[in-house]
Protein backbone atom coordinates (compact mmCIF):
# COMPACT_ATOMS: atom_id res chain seq x y z
CA UNK A 1 0.00 0.00 0.00
CA UNK A 2 3.01 2.21 0.74
CA UNK A 3 4.84 1.53 -2.29
CA UNK A 4 1.55 1.90 -3.92
CA UNK A 5 1.22 5.13 -2.45
CA UNK A 6 4.58 6.67 -3.09
CA UNK A 7 4.31 5.45 -6.67
CA UNK A 8 1.68 7.49 -7.36
CA UNK A 9 3.03 10.48 -5.72
CA UNK A 10 5.52 10.33 -8.00
CA UNK A 11 3.63 9.87 -10.73
CA UNK A 12 2.14 12.88 -9.92
CA UNK A 13 5.18 15.05 -9.61
CA UNK A 14 6.61 13.75 -12.18
CA UNK A 15 3.50 15.06 -14.53
CA UNK A 16 3.58 18.73 -12.80
CA UNK A 17 7.00 18.94 -13.04
CA UNK A 18 6.68 17.94 -17.30
CA UNK A 19 3.94 20.39 -17.64
CA UNK A 20 5.00 23.58 -15.48
CA UNK A 21 8.19 22.89 -17.90
CA UNK A 22 6.35 22.73 -21.13
CA UNK A 23 3.82 25.56 -20.33
CA UNK A 24 7.17 27.76 -19.32
CA UNK A 25 9.37 26.38 -22.98
CA UNK A 26 6.35 27.11 -24.67
CA UNK A 27 5.26 30.79 -23.38
CA UNK A 28 9.37 31.48 -24.30
CA UNK A 29 8.43 30.47 -27.69
CA UNK A 30 5.04 32.12 -28.52
CA UNK A 31 6.32 35.22 -26.96
CA UNK A 32 8.95 35.12 -29.15
CA UNK A 33 6.60 35.67 -32.15
CA UNK A 34 6.70 39.22 -32.16
CA UNK A 35 10.81 39.19 -31.81
CA UNK A 36 11.52 37.01 -34.66
CA UNK A 37 12.98 34.18 -32.07
CA UNK A 38 12.45 30.55 -32.51
CA UNK A 39 8.59 31.55 -33.31
CA UNK A 40 7.76 34.01 -35.87
CA UNK A 41 4.64 35.45 -37.86
CA UNK A 42 4.38 37.53 -40.77
CA UNK A 43 1.13 38.75 -42.08
CA UNK A 44 -0.49 40.41 -45.34
CA UNK A 45 -3.92 42.07 -46.59
CA UNK A 46 -4.97 41.31 -49.89
CA UNK A 47 -7.57 43.66 -50.92
CA UNK A 48 -9.23 43.07 -54.26
CA UNK A 49 -11.65 45.78 -55.34
CA UNK A 50 -14.12 45.33 -51.72
CA UNK A 51 -13.22 42.62 -50.61
CA UNK A 52 -10.06 41.91 -48.53
CA UNK A 53 -8.29 38.70 -47.24
CA UNK A 54 -6.15 38.82 -44.33
CA UNK A 55 -3.61 36.32 -44.18
CA UNK A 56 -1.59 35.48 -41.40
CA UNK A 57 1.18 32.82 -41.04
CA UNK A 58 3.15 31.82 -37.17
CA UNK A 59 5.64 29.90 -36.90
CA UNK A 60 5.89 28.52 -33.84
CA UNK A 61 8.34 26.08 -32.37
CA UNK A 62 7.49 23.65 -29.55
CA UNK A 63 10.59 23.07 -27.39
CA UNK A 64 8.61 21.60 -24.31
CA UNK A 65 7.72 17.94 -22.44
CA UNK A 66 4.43 17.41 -23.65
CA UNK A 67 2.90 17.72 -27.35
CA UNK A 68 1.32 20.93 -28.18
CA UNK A 69 -1.78 22.32 -30.00
CA UNK A 70 -3.15 25.44 -31.39
CA UNK A 71 -6.23 26.83 -32.45
CA UNK A 72 -6.92 29.96 -34.52
CA UNK A 73 -11.28 29.59 -35.09
CA UNK A 74 -14.04 31.88 -35.31
CA UNK A 75 -17.75 31.46 -35.23
CA UNK A 76 -19.61 31.54 -38.59
CA UNK A 77 -22.08 33.52 -39.55
CA UNK A 78 -20.13 36.91 -38.32
CA UNK A 79 -21.39 40.61 -40.64
CA UNK A 80 -18.79 40.54 -43.33
CA UNK A 81 -16.46 38.33 -41.87
CA UNK A 82 -15.69 34.66 -42.60
CA UNK A 83 -12.65 32.97 -41.62
CA UNK A 84 -10.58 29.36 -42.06
CA UNK A 85 -9.85 27.93 -38.76
CA UNK A 86 -6.50 26.44 -38.67
CA UNK A 87 -4.96 24.22 -36.35
CA UNK A 88 -1.10 22.83 -35.39
CA UNK A 89 -0.33 19.65 -33.83
CA UNK A 90 3.53 19.58 -32.72
CA UNK A 91 5.07 16.75 -31.03
CA UNK A 92 8.46 18.01 -28.64
CA UNK A 93 10.66 19.51 -30.50
CA UNK A 94 9.22 20.40 -33.60
CA UNK A 95 8.05 23.24 -35.47
CA UNK A 96 4.73 24.31 -37.64
CA UNK A 97 3.08 27.02 -38.51
CA UNK A 98 -0.60 28.21 -38.53
CA UNK A 99 -1.91 29.53 -41.70
CA UNK A 100 -5.34 31.82 -40.79
CA UNK A 101 -6.91 33.44 -43.39
CA UNK A 102 -9.85 35.68 -42.56
CA UNK A 103 -11.85 37.43 -45.29
CA UNK A 104 -13.78 40.69 -45.13
CA UNK A 105 -16.81 41.40 -47.75
CA UNK A 106 -17.56 45.63 -47.77
CA UNK A 107 -14.08 46.19 -46.95
CA UNK A 108 -13.40 50.01 -47.30
CA UNK A 109 -17.47 50.27 -45.71
CA UNK A 110 -16.71 48.19 -42.54
CA UNK A 111 -13.79 49.74 -41.92
CA UNK A 112 -15.13 53.24 -41.91
CA UNK A 113 -18.35 52.45 -40.03
CA UNK A 114 -18.30 54.28 -36.51
CA UNK A 115 -17.95 50.65 -34.65
CA UNK A 116 -15.33 49.86 -36.91
CA UNK A 117 -14.72 45.63 -37.59
CA UNK A 118 -15.57 43.49 -35.12
CA UNK A 119 -14.64 39.83 -35.66
CA UNK A 120 -14.86 37.10 -32.25
CA UNK A 121 -12.56 34.83 -32.21
CA UNK A 122 -10.84 31.99 -30.45
CA UNK A 123 -7.26 30.89 -29.80
CA UNK A 124 -6.68 27.96 -27.98
CA UNK A 125 -3.50 26.60 -26.28
CA UNK A 126 -3.31 22.75 -25.64
CA UNK A 127 -0.63 20.75 -23.49
CA UNK A 128 -2.04 17.58 -24.84
CA UNK A 129 -3.69 15.99 -22.89
CA UNK A 130 -3.48 17.54 -19.14
CA UNK A 131 -4.21 21.46 -19.71
CA UNK A 132 -5.48 23.94 -22.37
CA UNK A 133 -6.18 27.61 -22.20
CA UNK A 134 -8.50 29.45 -24.69
CA UNK A 135 -8.41 33.15 -25.22
CA UNK A 136 -11.70 34.71 -27.08
CA UNK A 137 -10.19 37.82 -28.88
CA UNK A 138 -12.22 40.40 -31.79
CA UNK A 139 -10.06 39.71 -34.09
CA UNK A 140 -11.12 42.67 -35.99
CA UNK A 141 -8.98 45.38 -34.49
CA UNK A 142 -5.96 43.05 -35.47
CA UNK A 143 -7.64 43.22 -39.18
CA UNK A 144 -8.02 47.08 -39.42
CA UNK A 145 -4.38 47.55 -38.30
CA UNK A 146 -3.39 45.87 -41.37
CA UNK A 147 -1.68 42.97 -39.27
CA UNK A 148 -0.25 45.01 -36.54
CA UNK B 1 -0.07 3.11 13.23
CA UNK B 2 -3.25 1.66 14.79
CA UNK B 3 -2.51 0.23 18.43
CA UNK B 4 0.43 2.08 18.85
CA UNK B 5 0.66 4.66 21.88
CA UNK B 6 1.52 7.86 21.45
CA UNK B 7 1.29 10.48 24.55
CA UNK B 8 -1.15 12.96 24.82
CA UNK B 9 1.48 15.77 24.76
CA UNK B 10 2.55 14.19 21.08
CA UNK B 11 -0.86 14.16 20.01
CA UNK B 12 -1.72 17.75 20.82
CA UNK B 13 1.56 19.12 19.52
CA UNK B 14 0.63 17.25 16.31
CA UNK B 15 -2.65 18.48 16.39
CA UNK B 16 -1.61 22.07 16.85
CA UNK B 17 0.52 21.74 13.89
CA UNK B 18 -1.98 20.38 11.34
CA UNK B 19 -3.98 22.95 12.70
CA UNK B 20 -1.98 26.03 11.85
CA UNK B 21 -0.67 23.87 8.03
CA UNK B 22 -4.71 23.33 7.66
CA UNK B 23 -5.37 26.92 8.79
CA UNK B 24 -2.88 28.11 5.76
CA UNK B 25 -3.53 25.75 3.22
CA UNK B 26 -7.14 25.28 2.95
CA UNK B 27 -8.68 28.71 4.62
CA UNK B 28 -6.07 31.70 4.04
CA UNK B 29 -4.68 30.68 0.31
CA UNK B 30 -7.74 30.06 -1.04
CA UNK B 31 -9.09 32.79 0.29
CA UNK B 32 -5.98 34.76 -0.78
CA UNK B 33 -6.79 33.37 -4.21
CA UNK B 34 -10.49 34.12 -4.31
CA UNK B 35 -9.86 37.70 -3.44
CA UNK B 36 -7.63 38.07 -6.48
CA UNK B 37 -10.51 36.11 -8.67
CA UNK B 38 -13.30 38.02 -7.16
CA UNK B 39 -11.87 41.36 -9.56
CA UNK B 40 -12.79 39.41 -12.41
CA UNK B 41 -16.18 37.67 -13.14
CA UNK B 42 -15.02 33.75 -12.73
CA UNK B 43 -16.73 29.54 -12.41
CA UNK B 44 -14.80 29.19 -9.23
CA UNK B 45 -16.10 29.11 -5.54
CA UNK B 46 -13.23 30.15 -4.43
CA UNK B 47 -14.26 33.69 -4.53
CA UNK B 48 -17.21 32.71 -2.41
CA UNK B 49 -15.76 33.37 1.53
CA UNK B 50 -18.56 30.64 2.92
CA UNK B 51 -17.35 28.15 0.53
CA UNK B 52 -13.56 28.06 1.77
CA UNK B 53 -14.65 28.86 5.51
CA UNK B 54 -17.24 25.66 5.42
CA UNK B 55 -14.96 23.51 3.53
CA UNK B 56 -11.95 24.64 5.29
CA UNK B 57 -13.69 23.86 9.02
CA UNK B 58 -14.19 20.69 7.74
CA UNK B 59 -11.28 19.34 6.79
CA UNK B 60 -9.48 21.31 9.71
CA UNK B 61 -11.52 19.82 12.44
CA UNK B 62 -11.28 15.90 10.32
CA UNK B 63 -7.57 16.33 10.49
CA UNK B 64 -6.95 17.53 13.97
CA UNK B 65 -9.34 14.79 15.56
CA UNK B 66 -7.38 12.20 13.61
CA UNK B 67 -4.36 13.68 15.21
CA UNK B 68 -5.63 13.66 18.78
CA UNK B 69 -6.56 10.09 18.27
CA UNK B 70 -3.60 8.89 16.46
CA UNK B 71 -2.94 5.30 17.18
CA UNK B 72 -6.89 4.70 18.21
CA UNK B 73 -9.34 3.14 15.45
CA UNK B 74 -11.61 6.11 15.54
CA UNK B 75 -8.81 7.85 13.64
CA UNK B 76 -9.69 5.92 10.73
CA UNK B 77 -12.95 7.48 9.37
CA UNK B 78 -11.52 10.67 10.67
CA UNK B 79 -8.47 10.57 8.39
CA UNK B 80 -11.00 9.17 5.56
CA UNK B 81 -13.17 11.88 6.06
CA UNK B 82 -10.89 14.12 6.07
CA UNK B 83 -9.27 12.86 2.41
CA UNK B 84 -12.42 13.02 0.62
CA UNK B 85 -13.36 16.13 1.83
CA UNK B 86 -9.80 17.45 0.42
CA UNK B 87 -10.60 15.59 -2.92
CA UNK B 88 -14.17 17.31 -3.15
CA UNK B 89 -12.68 20.80 -2.22
CA UNK B 90 -10.05 20.50 -4.83
CA UNK B 91 -12.66 19.49 -7.65
CA UNK B 92 -15.31 21.83 -6.35
CA UNK B 93 -12.83 24.62 -6.34
CA UNK B 94 -11.07 24.14 -9.41
CA UNK B 95 -14.91 23.66 -10.88
CA UNK B 96 -13.97 20.54 -12.02
CA UNK B 97 -10.75 21.29 -14.02
CA UNK B 98 -13.06 23.80 -16.26
CA UNK B 99 -12.35 27.77 -15.02
CA UNK B 100 -13.72 30.29 -17.59
CA UNK B 101 -12.32 34.09 -16.32
CA UNK B 102 -13.69 37.18 -17.62
CA UNK B 103 -11.82 40.54 -16.98
CA UNK B 104 -11.07 43.55 -18.79
CA UNK B 105 -12.82 42.03 -22.21
CA UNK B 106 -10.82 39.37 -22.07
CA UNK B 107 -12.74 35.82 -21.87
CA UNK B 108 -10.19 33.62 -20.64
CA UNK B 109 -11.08 29.26 -20.17
CA UNK B 110 -8.55 26.87 -18.60
CA UNK B 111 -9.38 23.59 -18.99
CA UNK B 112 -7.41 21.37 -16.55
CA UNK B 113 -9.74 17.89 -15.54
CA UNK B 114 -7.05 15.78 -16.10
CA UNK B 115 -4.60 17.36 -13.64
CA UNK B 116 -7.24 18.26 -10.82
CA UNK B 117 -7.60 14.32 -11.41
CA UNK B 118 -4.79 13.29 -10.81
CA UNK B 119 -4.60 15.65 -7.78
CA UNK B 120 -7.01 13.56 -6.08
CA UNK B 121 -5.60 10.57 -7.20
CA UNK B 122 -3.13 10.42 -3.95
CA UNK B 123 -6.16 11.70 -1.84
CA UNK B 124 -8.26 8.96 -2.84
CA UNK B 125 -5.79 6.62 -2.40
CA UNK B 126 -5.25 7.77 1.03
CA UNK B 127 -8.92 7.24 1.95
CA UNK B 128 -8.92 4.22 0.94
CA UNK B 129 -5.64 3.05 2.30
CA UNK B 130 -6.07 4.36 5.94
CA UNK B 131 -9.28 1.88 6.56
CA UNK B 132 -7.76 -1.29 4.31
CA UNK B 133 -4.87 -0.84 6.68
CA UNK B 134 -6.33 -1.36 9.59
CA UNK B 135 -8.55 -3.47 8.85
CA UNK B 136 -5.52 -5.70 7.97
CA UNK B 137 -3.51 -4.86 10.87
CA UNK B 138 -7.02 -6.25 12.69
CA UNK B 139 -7.14 -9.30 11.04
CA UNK B 140 -3.63 -9.78 12.16
CA UNK B 141 -3.79 -9.36 15.23
CA UNK B 142 -6.90 -11.45 15.40
CA UNK B 143 -4.82 -14.48 14.06
CA UNK B 144 -4.79 -17.10 16.45
CA UNK B 145 -1.51 -18.68 14.89
CA UNK B 146 1.42 -17.56 13.29
CA UNK B 147 2.09 -18.37 9.94
CA UNK B 148 5.76 -19.84 10.68
CA UNK B 149 6.29 -23.43 11.54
Amino acid sequence: MRAVSLAILLVTGVTFFALVYSAYQDYGSLTSVSTNGPSASSSKTVVNGNNAQFFLNVTVSNKGLLPFRADLSCPPGQPHVTCTPTSVNLDPGKNGTLHFVIAVSNYTQVLTSPGGLHMNGTIRFELVPFASLSLNLDFGSFVSRGGG
Amino acid sequence: MIGENYTLGHRILRAALIFVANLVFWILIPIAIGGILSKSSTSTPLSTPSFVYAFGAVITALQVLAALTQGMAVSVPFNTGSYIAEAYYIWAATNGGNLAISAGGLDVAFGFAPLVYLLMLPLLFNAVRFPVTFLLEQSEVARPFSDEL
